[in-house]
C-alpha cells in the first residue's frame, strides 16, 4: 500500500507497487503529475467535483428563491401561484442531495469521496490553528483548512434537517399538529442559517478569486497553495508522488469495504 | 489498518495535511460532533418545537407585526401570518365596490354591498388561528356577519344541504355543510388584527371559520351558493380533508385550538 494516492483518479494508478498495479500506467501518470506541477498549477477539484458544486448551487439557490417567494409576503403576493411555487420547491428541495449522491457514486467520484473523507475531523495541529484563530499551526493546512472542514459539516447537517422537516411539512399529516409548528419552525430557523453560511461562503469566494477560480477551472496556482494549504501542497509536489499514512488508511478502512478490489485501479 | 505497509509515519502530524499521521483517535471529531450535534438539535426543535414557538412567538411580539408587515415578523418563531394566494397576487376589490352574491338554492337570491354587511348584527371573536401546516397566530380579533344572518336573508330552499364559497382570486373555492355554515363562531369577516381586513388578508370580505384549519377560511369572499352537495375545494382538491376541524383533521388528533 505504499506510496498510494489519495487525489485524482489519475494519481490513483499510483498505488501498490506490490499489488496488481498498471507497470505502464504508473509512469505516464506520474509524469502528467510532474508536467503540471512544473506549470505551478495544482488540481484542487476534478471535473465531478465541479459539476456537483454547481448543480448543487443551482438547486439550493432556487431553493431559497422558491423558499422566499413562499415565506416572505411582499416577495409572495409578487410571485403568487403558491401551488406551483410549492411544488417547485418541494421537489427541488428532494432533489438537493441527488447530484452529491450521484457524484459519489461511481467510479468518477474517487477524489470527490476522498475530499468527503477529509473533513470529519481534525488533528491536534488543526485545533491548533483553530484555537489560536489561525496565528499557529499554518503549515499543518491540508487541502481544507479546518474552518473549511467545520463549515461542510455545518452546511450538510443543516441541509440534512431541512431535508428532513421539509418532508414532514409536506408528507408529515400522521404528526400531531404540535410536531408540525415545531418542523415549522426549525425548518425556518435552518434556512436562516443556511442562508448566512452560503452569505458567507460566497463573501469568501469573492474575497479570494483564485479559489473561486479552482471551482471553475479546477487548478489552483502553486503558490496560491504554498500560502492556504501548505502542507497540501508539500505533499502533491512530494517525489514519490501523494502519500498516505496510516491513519488515513485507517479512515479508507472504515469507509471501503476491506478486500481484493481496494488493490485495484479505478 | 493492519492490512496498510505504509511508509514510516512521520514523528508528528507536522507538514501533513491537518497531521493525517496522526493515530485515528488523538484525531477531534468536531466535524462529525456538528453535523450531529445539528441533527440532533433538528430533532428536538421538531419534537418540543411547539412550546419553544410559543416562547418565541411571545417574545417577538413586542417587535413583530401579526399582520405579517415589517422585519421582525420575518423572523422564524415570530407569530404572524403566512399571506397565501394561489394565482398571481392578491386581487385589489374597493369597499365601495365590493359585491357579495348569494344564489343557487335559495328562495331570494341577492346581493349584498359593503354596507349592507356592516347594517347586520356585528359578532365579535378572538381566536388562535391555526393553518394546518403548523403555523398559528395566537388571539387574533374577528369582526363581521354571521353567516347564518347572511344565509337567512336569501333562505336557502329546503333542497339546500351544502354551500360553496367562491373568491374574487377566480380560482379559490371552499364549502361547508348546512349545519357547519349555521354554527355561531363562522363570520363573513369585514375585521380582522383590529382593523378593516387588509387585501392581502382576504379584504375587503372574507370568511372566517374559526373552529377549522385556516385554508376553509376563504380570501376575497365573492359569492355564496347554496346546493345540494358540494364540491370539494381548491386546497381540499390536492388533498386536504372537506371536513377541517383543528385537532380531528388531515389524520391527526390534535387538541382543538380554544
Amino acid at each position: 500500500m505504499a506510496a498510494t494516492t489519495r487525489r485524482s483518479p489519475d494519481a490513483r494508478g499510483a498505488r501498490a507497487p506490490e499489488g496488481p498495479g498498471h507497470p505502464v500506467a504508473e509512469p505516464v501518470r506520474a509524469l502528467r503529475r510532474r508536467t503540471t506541477a512544473a506549470q505551478g498549477r495544482l488540481l484542487r477539484f476534478d471535473a465531478t467535483e465541479r459539476l456537483v458544486h454547481w448543480v448543487t448551487a443551482t438547486v439550493v439557490v432556487s431553493l431559497a428563491v422558491t423558499g422566499a417567494a413562499l415565506y416572505v409576503p411582499s416577495f409572495g403576493a409578487l410571485v403568487g401561484h403558491r401551488l406551483v411555487v410549492e411544488d417547485l420547491h418541494v421537489w427541488a428541495g428532494v432533489a438537493v442531495f441527488l447530484p452529491l449522491l450521484a457524484g459519489a457514486a461511481g467510479p468518477w467520484g474517487r477524489r470527490l469521496r476522498h475530499d468527503l473523507r477529509q473533513v470529519r475531523d481534525l488533528g491536534p495541529a488543526e485545533m491548533d490553528w483553530l484555537r489560536s484563530l489561525g496565528r499557529r499551526g499554518r503549515s499543518a493546512l491540508g487541502k481544507f483548512n479546518p474552518g473549511q472542514k467545520l463549515n461542510t459539516n455545518a452546511l450538510a447537517g443543516i441541509l440534512t434537517v431541512l431535508f428532513a422537516t421539509g418532508l414532514l411539512l409536506r408528507w408529515g399529516n400522521f404528526l400531531p399538529v404540535s410536531a408540525r409548528t415545531g418542523a415549522t419552525f426549525v425548518h425556518d430557523v435552518a434556512a436562516f442559517l443556511l442562508v448566512g453560511l452560503v452569505t458567507a461562503h460566497v463573501g469568501l469566494a469573492l474575497a479570494h478569486p483564485k479559489a473561486l477560480r479552482s471551482m471553475l477551472l479546477g487548478w489552483v496556482p502553486a503558490d496560491w497553495a504554498r500560502r492556504h494549504a501548505p502542507a497540501w501542497r508539500a505533499e502533491e509536489l512530494s517525489p514519490g508522488g501523494p502519500q498516505r499514512g496510516p491513519a488515513d488508511a485507517a479512515d479508507e478502512g472504515r469507509h471501503q469495504r476491506p478486500g481484493p478490489h481496494r488493490c485495484r485501479p479505478g | 489498518m493492519n492490512d496498510v505497509t505504509g511508509p514510516v509515519p512521520r514523528s508528528d502530524g507536522e507538514g501533513r495535511p491537518g497531521g493525517l499521521l496522526v493515530p485515528a483517535e488523538h484525531r477531534s471529531p468536531v466535524g462529525r460532533r456538528l453535523f450531529l450535534g445539528i441533527l440532533g438539535a433538528g430533532a428536538v426543535g421538531t419534537i418540543f418545537g411547539q412550546p419553544l414557538q410559543t416562547w418565541v412567538g411571545s417574545a417577538l411580539s413586542t417587535v413583530a407585526d401579526p399582520s405579517g408587515g415589517g422585519l421582525a415578523a420575518l423572523l422564524p418563531g415570530a407569530d404572524r401570518f403566512r399571506l397565501y394566494t394561489v394565482t398571481g397576487g392578491f386581487p385589489e376589490v374597493a369597499r365601495d365596490r365590493y359585491r357579495l352574491r348569494v344564489g343557487g338554492l335559495v328562495a331570494r337570491p341577492l346581493t349584498l354591498s359593503y354596507g349592507d354587511l356592516l347594517r347586520l348584527p356585528r359578532t365579535q371573536l378572538t381566536r388562535d388561528f391555526q393553518c394546518v401546516t403548523g403555523w398559528r397566530v395566537p388571539g387574533v380579533h374577528w369582526a363581521g356577519a354571521l353567516l347564518r344572518d347572511v344565509l337567512a336573508l336569501a333562505q336557502p330552499t329546503s333542497a339546500a344541504r351544502a354551500v360553496e364559497f367562491g373568491s374574487y382570486d377566480g380560482v379559490y373555492t371552499e364549502s361547508l355543510t348546512l349545519a357547519e355554515a349555521y354554527r355561531s363562531d363562522v363570520l363573513v369577516a369585514y375585521e380582522m388584527l383590529g382593523g378593516p381586513v387588509s387585501t392581502a388578508h382576504g379584504g375587503p370580505v372574507r370568511l372566517y371559520v374559526a373552529p377549522m384549519y385556516g385554508y376553509k377560511s376563504a380570501k376575497w369572499l365573492s359569492s355564496i351558493t347554496l346546493v345540494e352537495r358540494a364540491t370539494p375545494g381548491f386546497w381540499e382538491q390536492q388533498g386536504y380533508d372537506v371536513q377541517a376541524w383543528v385537532g380531528s383533521s388531515n389524520g391527526r388528533h390534535d387538541t382543538p385550538v380554544p
